[in-house]
């Protein structure tokens, strides 16, 4: 809010140089946010905030700082010369909506010359970046600069039967505002009304047929006070701010309604001529009643662990326009100024001292409270794992917002067919809560793809939003995508591109940090991903997600046309079969033996099957079954594979001999050619 | 005989000092020890023929000579093995083999260092929904409906009446809500506000810290954000409070740290004033108390709030907050770890 040095100085007894001035005041709560030299003048810019509107004026900054430093405050002087016409002869006002209007109170300025304003005035607006309208005008709208309480005159002659009624608008009512536009109004917006109609939304702005224009004569000039909230809610529906607006929906003073009116009579006629009407009319069902509010020195020193005096606070809030008188037990009675609305309990005094002491007075201590033994859950230990897990399979974590597109959403969570949505979105295409990590990491594919990168790994963990009541289920997710090249390149590796088995492979990675164990994969038809390149994860018995490549017509909807492949698990699901604290199993006292098979498999045989029969016809125990080397192609009937597999025997309590490793190697071979058909190709010993 | 041994031993000692790897070693010990055509085998088979009064201090001379042979011999071909000469040459200058790990999110991992500074700290993290309800954004924080400070805040709503949270401070009340005093917490997260631009994105992440007990004082907080902030930015710097306003706190402040960029002096970041601000604070209101059911009187407390990306982005030079979104694997990895 802009603010004119030169104004600001008239109403304190010293001159004061404005970086000084905006330093006192930022210090004190009103931050300054910028300062610009305007020829003689500066004009600062200071951020007032929203339970301050008392200093959103120049008197009222004045007054905040005139009470920082000591200085005396001038009040502007406002006389009204006795013996003009009783107002009540002239006009009359009947609030019918005492609910919404405190006090409405009026004075008529009669015979007025409407006509320019005089420099000094003009100067005055402009420096703030006001536009000077008419002398009338510009005399309301200076005191609402000067004072802070929004004022509006009316050309009486056009205000029908000279009767004010401050009342709801009627249904069906409509209002054409000062700035030509023609209002709708409903029943709970406040409306000043003459006999016949609307003539001004209250607090926010006048109407344009009783607008005072060059053949205004006769004015008659509303002070009042209207409840901020209807206000506010009146400026909301009609989409129309004004400083009057922003400052009725904050608080005005009840006691600055008449002031306020006698300064701008007092100015109207001495820049306008004519005749003030006395005495006002002031209708004021709901009189201000001053709030008074304990408040004790100690708490105060308690609260913000510096040693203030009672002379420095008693000072402070005398300055600041408390009046203090002897409470119970010590406590004072601290009576709050009809301006400072905000102020309702101990603890706003205790800030008023604060802030008057500075907060750079209070010294810096740590608390000392018993602290948690373990301030992480099991959620973040999983999730922290995991995370880590990725990083070393080489993935980069991606952020993304949780807004998602329609159809973005829809898709990758088949089922769900009724998505949260936003009601007021930014974008269309982000209205919706994700229910999936995918969308917003195969947009960051295509841009990395789009930007040239040949190989991309991205995970992201965060909240995916699923349909509950009375909140959303909120889940933590991990997602992640591949695509393009598989292996970094370098001058020893061979070059290949990523594939099912690189996603698998986070999946196990990830499961296997946590320790979940068992880990089980099944193929499923799952929508969004390629027939037979999608399975369901298991672990510890839970459902963990999915893992596969992403079908084809989604990567286009993204302008992808690299294959992508993907993975979800949910990892609070992941955390409850956390198993990461592990038990120690005694290291082998026996060395194990170790043979390789070669063999070609049937048509359709898998591993997990292999794997099955091997443990099955082994007479001895099984470390690890692990394949080591896979071919199809010429040479390898079609549809089946020769199969490199080693096979790890480990006994527990004996070294083994050849001759009963080779009985069980038998026993599987003969086991393979059995029941899976698969053909001996070789056996070695390494 | 004795002129014979001292000519051969002469011979040995410059063959062997000329055999540049062991397989000329494996030579000379042929030429020498050979069974057959070896010089001191012929030697010991010439001792034979040697007239008897020579015969012993010959033999010794030669067995001498032997032992020479055998010792230096053996000292010569340690030296070649340890030289690994045997190896073909490789180049040495291509470059290492190493899987390259992925990169943490800058934002994760300034998370991680405030989680790091406040678990130490004793506090626990603490987590709340996202999408709220206006009880937890709003009302329990002091902020009824139509109040004018919910301007500050362009909130998102969600169907049925809820919203994305626009500040991570709910995380308080609900924490207050299920445990009694003494409380020290932090909570990280994202936060949402309809506002798009170069400082302001729609989806960020908060810090919110609470501190309650009885005899918590302002100091406690002065305190507590001044061992935050250097341990985040360094020793040197100075912590500075200014009076503020949230409805949730009474005193409020908004703190700023001496510019990190001038140390104070004034600069284009700090725009002169030599600080930066960094986040708001102040004491948990006792409306706020109130609401969760805690004695104003017998608790007090406080809180404060910082933007995550306002730290990556100090700590990293970033300028443009939607780069922190786009996760360019480019940008992503310049900051492993």
């Amino acid at each position: 809010m802009r603010f004119s040095h030169a104004w600001l100085m008239e109403y304190l007894g010293t001159a004061e140089e404005p970086a000084k001035v905006g330093e006192r005041l930022t210090d004190a709560g009103i931050p300054l946010d910028g300062i610009e030299r305007r020829g003689d003048d500066s004009l600062y810019d200071f951020d007032i905030f929203t339970n301050r509107p008392d200093c959103m004026n120049h008197l009222g900054l004045a007054r905040e700082y005139a009470a920082l430093t000591g200085t005396a405050l001038r009040v502007p002087a406002a006389p009204i010369p006795p013996g003009g016409r009783p107002t009540g002869e002239v006009v009359t006002v009947a609030i019918e909506a005492p609910d919404l209007c405190a006090r409405y109170a009026a004075r008529c300025i009669l015979g007025v010359r409407v006509g320019p304003s005089p420099d000094w005035l003009r100067h005055r607006l402009e420096s703030i970046g006001q536009r000077s309208i008419n002398n009338v005008v510009d005399a309301t709208n200076f005191v609402l600069w000067e004072l802070g309480h929004p004022l509006h005159p009316f050309d009486l002659d056009r205000v029908e039967g000279k009767a004010i009624g401050v009342r709801r608008a009627r249904a069906g009512e409509t209002l054409r505002t000062l700035d030509g536009i023609d209002r709708p109004l409903s029943p709970e917006m406040l409306v000043i009304a003459d006999a016949a109609r609307p003539v001004a939304l209250a607090g926010i702005m006048g109407g344009e047929a009783s607008e005072i224009g060059e053949r205004t004569v006769n004015v008659l000039l509303e002070s009042a006070w209207f409840e901020p909230v209807p206000v506010r809610r009146a400026a909301r529906a009609l989409g129309l701010r004004t400083d009057a607006s922003h400052r009725f929906e904050r608080g005005a003073d009840l006691e600055g309604v008449l002031p306020a009116l006698d300064r701008a009579a007092h100015l109207i006629q001495k820049i306008a001529g004519g005749s003030v009407t006395s005495p006002p009319l002031d209708a004021c069902p709901r009189p201000h009643r001053e709030r008074v509010v304990p408040f004790r020195p100690a708490r105060a020193r308690a609260l913000l662990g510096l040693d203030l005096d009672e002379g420095f606070m008693r000072q402070a809030l005398t300055r600041l326009g408390f009046r203090i008188a002897a409470g119970k037990d010590g406590a004072w009675s601290v009576a709050a100024p009809s301006f400072r609305l905000d102020v309702e309990r101990e603890v706003d005094l205790i800030e008023e001292v604060a802030r008057l002491r500075g907060y750079g007075a209070i010294p810096a201590s740590l608390p000392i409270l018993p602290g948690a033994e373990d301030g992480r859950s099991q959620a973040d230990r999983t999730s922290l794992t995991s995370c880590r897990a990725m990083q070393a399979a080489g993935f980069s974590e991606a952020i993304n917002y949780a807004m998602v597109g329609r159809e973005d959403c829809l898709e990758f969570a088949p089922g769900n067919d009724r998505p949260l949505a936003l009601t007021n979105p930014l974008q269309s295409n982000a209205s919706f809560l994700r229910a999936s990590l995918l969308p917003g990491l195969l947009r960051n594919t295509a841009h990395n793809l789009n930007h040239g990168l040949a190989a991309i790994r991205l995970f992201e963990t965060g909240t995916v939003f699923l349909p509950a009541s009375p909140l959303p289920r909120e889940r933590r997710r991990l997602g992640f995508v591949l695509a393009g090249r598989g292996v970094p390149i370098h001058w020893s590796l061979p070059r290949r591109d990523v594939d099912l088995y690189d996603a698998r492979g986070a999946v196990e990675l990830v499961t296997d940090q946590a320790g979940v164990v068992p880990l089980a994969f099944s193929s499923d038809r799952i929508p969004f991903l390629e027939a037979g390149r999608a399975l369901r994860v298991t672990g510890a018995g839970r459902p963990l997600g999915w893992v596969g490549e992403i079908r084809r017509p989604i990567l286009a909807r993204h302008g992808i046309e690299a294959a992508v492949f993907g993975g979800e698990i949910d990892l609070d699901d992941l955390a409850a079969g956390d198993g990461s604290v592990r038990t120690y199993r005694p290291l082998p006292k026996y060395p194990a033996a170790r043979r390789d098979l070669a063999i070609v498999t049937a048509p359709g045989t898998t591993f997990a099957a292999i794997d099955k029969a091997v443990r099955a016809a082994s007479r001895l125990p099984i470390a690890e079954v692990q394949v080591f080397d896979l071919y199809r192609g010429p040479g390898v009937p079609a549809g089946c594979a020769s199969l490199a597999i080693q096979i790890v025997f480990q006994h527990p309590e004996r070294t083994l001999t050849a001759e009963e490793v080779q009985e069980s190697v038998e026993s599987i071979t003969a086991t393979l050619g059995r029941e899976l058909g698969a053909k001996l190709r070789g056996m070695e010993t390494p | 005989m004795h002129s014979r041994v001292r000519e051969i031993r002469e011979q040995f000692d410059r063959d062997v000092a000329g055999a540049k790897d062991a397989a000329a070693l494996d030579e000379v010990r042929t030429r020498y020890l050979g069974r057959r055509a070896g010089l001191l085998t012929a030697l010991l088979r010439d001792l034979r023929d040697a007239p008897p009064a020579d015969r012993a201090s010959a033999g010794k001379a030669v067995n001498d000579l032997k032992a020479h042979v055998e010792s230096v011999l053996e000292s010569a071909r340690g030296a070649a093995a340890s030289k690994g000469t045997d190896a073909p040459p490789i180049d040495l200058t291509l470059p290492g083999r190493a899987q390259r790990p992925g990169a943490a999110h800058p934002i994760t991992q300034v998370r991680a260092l405030i989680e790091e500074i406040f678990l130490e700290m004793g506090y626990t993290l603490e987590t709340g929904p996202e999408v709220e309800t206006d009880f937890y954004n709003f009302e329990a924080l002091n902020i009824p409906p139509h109040h004018p400070a919910r301007d500050m805040q362009d909130t998102f709503y969600v169907e049925g009446g809820l919203l994305l949270r626009t500040h991570t401070s709910p995380v308080q009340i609900r924490t207050m809500q299920s445990r009694r005093p003494p409380i020290k917490m932090v909570a990280l997260g994202k936060v949402f506000r309809r506002d798009s631009d170069i400082t302001h994105s729609p989806v960020f992440h908060q810090v919110e810290g609470l501190v309650v007990g009885e005899g918590i004082a302002f100091a406690h907080l002065k305190g507590t954000l001044e061992h935050f902030c250097r341990r985040v930015f360094g020793k040197e710097l100075k912590l500075r409070l200014r009076p503020s306003y949230f409805p949730f706190v009474e005193p409020g402040a908004e703190y700023d740290i001496s510019c990190i960029f001038c140390g104070g002096a004034g600069c284009s970041r700090c725009k002169g004033s030599g600080f930066i601000e960094m986040g708001g604070a102040g004491m948990v209101h006792p409306a706020v108390f109130d609401k969760v059911g805690y004695d104003p009187e017998r608790y007090t407390g406080f809180a404060f709030g910082l933007g995550i990306e306002r730290i990556a982005m100090l700590k990293h030079g970033i300028d443009d907050i939607r780069l922190l979104y786009e996760n360019d694997l480019r940008f992503l990895q310049q900051f492993p770890g």
